[in-house]
């Protein structure tokens, strides 16, 4: 019998080495390096086969622990703050006039590198270079002069830079899913006599729910891998209450020179968030399917 | 309370470096009285060893600050003698550490010299990464026979250069902390008599801690822009050195060991570390307000803008001070030792070397460029230039001599601790603890003694049987 090929396999076949290549390849050599002593911190790290040593030592690291809480904590943070303040600003940029204008303006934070953006703000929140910071301290609101050195208003202060990063993009997004998702439902239930307060909550956020979250999961991932900010604002400290994941990966990494370790807790991660994606991600997907 | 063995120890170590720093100037003194070049001397040129190499280009990478500015300056005169090109680069400290570890562990050899702290070179060496120079010393087509180290360069260079007793490196610079303070206002008569009247004694640069604070207190005028002091106080490399200088002058220590390459028992929550601790927590009183998240460079550019009164701060970082395009108190400051503590003043030691790398592809001119800039002349010309010369004689040109660092840059060389920084592989491993630890204290996330307790647990961890507790946390 003649078997006809199906054309879309042809056309998967170099996107699908393309993956193995960036993503599975250096996966697997990740996770043979997990169960080695592989590092540069002295003569024993040769890279000999040590079993499940790195993991043990990693579900009893508390530092890791630490860092792993902190990430969580920061992605759901700047994560909910992101979605509700890009939702309104869409709606400020929807029933405005000059909508254009206003695009080219949500698109400028997200095109900075993170790098980039701390630098910015490292400058802004300096008590004596950085007008944040100098007015707080003219105005005798001395923590406001001390943003980044206080254990209180640190972990705060790097949330709230990054939803100043991120937000105008996901409003962006949330701009064009209004344009073209619910725009027309909209009108049919204002004919049909729904207020607008009504509309938005039952018609608007009811097509764009699988959409914000999916976009939400998104950004969750994100900023649950941040590195920049913490890095280049406050090196993790004082102490350790801004040390995220990311950052006490690099120490053990790139300080300690531990890439066994490294290797190890990294997979660790990968595991803990694919799981989370994967949960959190089906009902959405379903919805959007549906509709 | 002084832990009995400590003090000793540290007072032995001061004496074994403080003399052998003398002996070495006298040695060096009179060598100069000596006729220098030998017959071999007499046959030997920088030109004629270089000669193979003419066409080479070497790499050296290090920290992006004066002294390897210096270096890529004066280079250009070994350029022109020998053909053996020198590319520099210069990255931030930390990443600059990072660079050159993963070039050479990944076999890229992409450089022929790096300059590493120093305090890194044990875990190069346990890992076979950098050469040894005994193969270069050795070598009379490449040695100078001008040139000695053992007598040419500070004693320091055992503690900077060597490992094991095998030489590896040459000092690119030794560094040291000590009092800046504004010279105009201490000698402004209006404070002298406001500063008597309040004190009790005259205005002048301190003597001990509690001199200290009291100035700091005196100065400390938030509303005009003066900072009575500043510690540098984010979680970084610089907490961790600045922080030391007070350890040890208040009897405290990491390890108690004389010698950096050699473990000693654990002693950084000892009573006189809880001391030393709490009196540098009480100085952010007199800090700028977010001193917590500032490095070095912070600590600079305040002290430029005129904002600082009197601060402990890197030597090298005053060519940039004194510069009057880049500081509004060029020729406005004054320089002295650390203040004494209950251990005397201690000033630390620091720095980078210059390491040849086993994969560097020129060994042999890198070797060469190194010994070369050694010599006296190009030594007079990177000190003029900011560096921090390891060599003696630069210290008795009349240029260096007169720039105002000088002589107090010479005092406190005589006065430190020969194990403030470890050259053990653990060392960069023990400095990050410390930056927890100490970050963790000042921002009062823990109590000074828990802070202390956690960080010798973690150092405990980490070196293992290597050494003990001497305080165990339980027990305080």
């Amino acid at each position: 019998m003649l078997r006809i090929p199906d054309p879309r396999d042809s056309f998967l076949k170099p996107a699908k080495g393309l993956i193995a290549a960036t993503v599975v390849l250096p996966f697997l050599v990740l996770l043979w390096l997990s169960f080695t002593n592989f590092g540069f911190g002295s003569a024993s790290g040769s890279g000999s086969y040590v079993g499940l040593q790195n993991y043990v030592k990693g579900i009893s690291d508390f530092q890791f622990h630490g860092s792993l809480l902190r990430a969580g904590e920061f992605a759901i943070c700047a994560t909910l703050s992101e979605l509700v303040l890009a939702l309104l600003i869409a709606e400020v940029v929807i029933s405005g006039r000059r909508r254009h204008g206003w695009l080219a303006w949500l698109t400028l934070p997200a095109a900075i590198s993170s790098v980039a953006v701390a630098l910015f703000w490292r400058l802004l929140l300096h008590s004596q270079f950085g007008p944040i910071g100098y007015w707080a301290g003219q105005f005798g609101w001395h923590e406001g002069a001390n943003l980044l050195g206080d254990a209180g208003t640190a972990f705060a202060t790097l949330i709230t830079v990054d939803v100043w990063q991120w937000t105008p993009l996901l409003a962006l997004i949330f701009v064009v899913l209004r344009l073209t998702q619910t725009a027309s439902i909209e009108d049919a239930a204002r004919v049909d006599g729904a207020g607008p307060v009504t509309t938005y909550f039952t018609v608007t956020l009811g097509i764009l729910g699988p959409w914000i979250s999916l976009v939400g999961l998104l950004r969750f991932v994100e900023a649950f891998r941040e590195f920049d900010k913490p890095h280049v604002l406050t090196s993790g400290g004082p102490g350790t209450s801004t040390e995220l994941m990311s950052l006490y990966l690099w120490r053990v990494a790139f300080k300690d020179w531990d890439f066994g370790y490294a290797a190890a807790l990294t997979v660790i991660v990968y595991g803990l968030l694919l799981t989370a994606v994967l949960v959190a991600s089906v009902p959405a997907t379903r919805k959007i399917d549906e509709s | 309370m002084k832990s009995p063995r400590l003090l000793p120890a540290a007072s032995r170590g001061i004496a074994v470096l403080g003399l052998a720093l003398v002996c070495s100037c006298e040695r060096t003194t009179a060598k100069r009285n000596e006729p220098v070049r030998t017959d071999s001397t007499a046959t030997w040129s920088l030109a004629s060893a270089a000669r193979p190499y003419a066409g080479t280009t070497l790499r050296l990478i290090g920290e992006d600050y004066p002294p390897l500015h210096a270096i890529d300056s004066v280079s250009k005169i070994f350029e022109a003698e020998t053909g053996i090109s020198v590319e520099v680069e210069g990255y931030e400290a930390e990443q600059a550490i990072q660079r050159i570890t993963l070039d050479i562990a990944s076999g890229a050899g992409r450089y022929d010299m790096v300059a590493q702290v120093y305090f890194d070179m044990g875990r190069l060496v346990s890992r076979d990464q950098v050469l040894p120079l005994t193969n270069f010393l050795s070598d009379p087509a490449l040695r100078d026979p001008s040139f000695s180290p053992e007598n040419d360069l500070f004693p320091v260079w055992r503690t900077m250069g060597w490992y094991d007793g095998v030489p590896y490196g040459f000092p690119m610079m030794v560094l040291t902390m000590y009092t800046w303070y504004r010279k105009d206002l201490f000698e402004d008569p209006a404070e002298k008599t406001r500063f008597q009247a309040r004190y009790g004694r005259e205005l002048q640069p301190a003597r001990n801690w509690d001199e200290y604070e009291d100035i700091a207190e005196f100065f400390h005028r938030p509303n005009q822009g003066l900072y009575g002091t500043l510690i540098q106080g984010r979680r970084h490399i610089a907490l961790w050195q600045e922080y030391i200088n007070f350890l040890y002058s208040f009897g405290g220590a990491i390890l108690d060991t004389d010698d950096p390459s050699k473990y000693g028992d654990i002693v950084i929550n000892s009573p006189q570390a809880v001391a030393a601790t709490e009196y540098y927590k009480g100085l952010l009183r007199y800090s700028p307000p977010d001193a917590l998240s500032y490095t070095w460079d912070d600590a600079l550019a305040l002290t430029q803008q005129g904002r600082v009164a009197q601060l402990i701060m890197w030597n090298d970082a005053l060519y940039s001070l004194e510069d009057p395009e880049q500081s509004r108190v060029a020729g406005k400051m004054g320089y002295t030792m650390i203040p004494a503590g209950p251990n005397g003043s201690l000033h630390e030691i620091g720095g980078q070397s210059l390491y040849i790398p086993r994969t560097s592809k020129n060994p042999r001119a890198a070797y060469l460029f190194m010994q070369w800039l050694m010599a006296r002349e190009p030594q007079i010309r990177q000190q003029l230039l900011g560096g921090s010369s390891p060599r003696p004689t630069t210290y008795q040109d009349p240029n260096v001599l007169n720039l105002p660092w000088t002589r107090t840059t010479l005092d406190a060389f005589g006065h430190t601790h020969p194990a403030m920084l470890y050259t053990f592989p653990e060392s960069m491993q023990i400095g990050d603890v410390l930056q927890i630890a100490i970050s963790d204290a000042l921002a009062g996330r823990k109590a000074v003694r828990a802070a202390l307790d956690w960080a010798a647990m973690e150092i405990k961890r980490i070196l293992g049987d290597k050494a003990n507790l001497r305080y165990p946390p339980q027990q305080n």
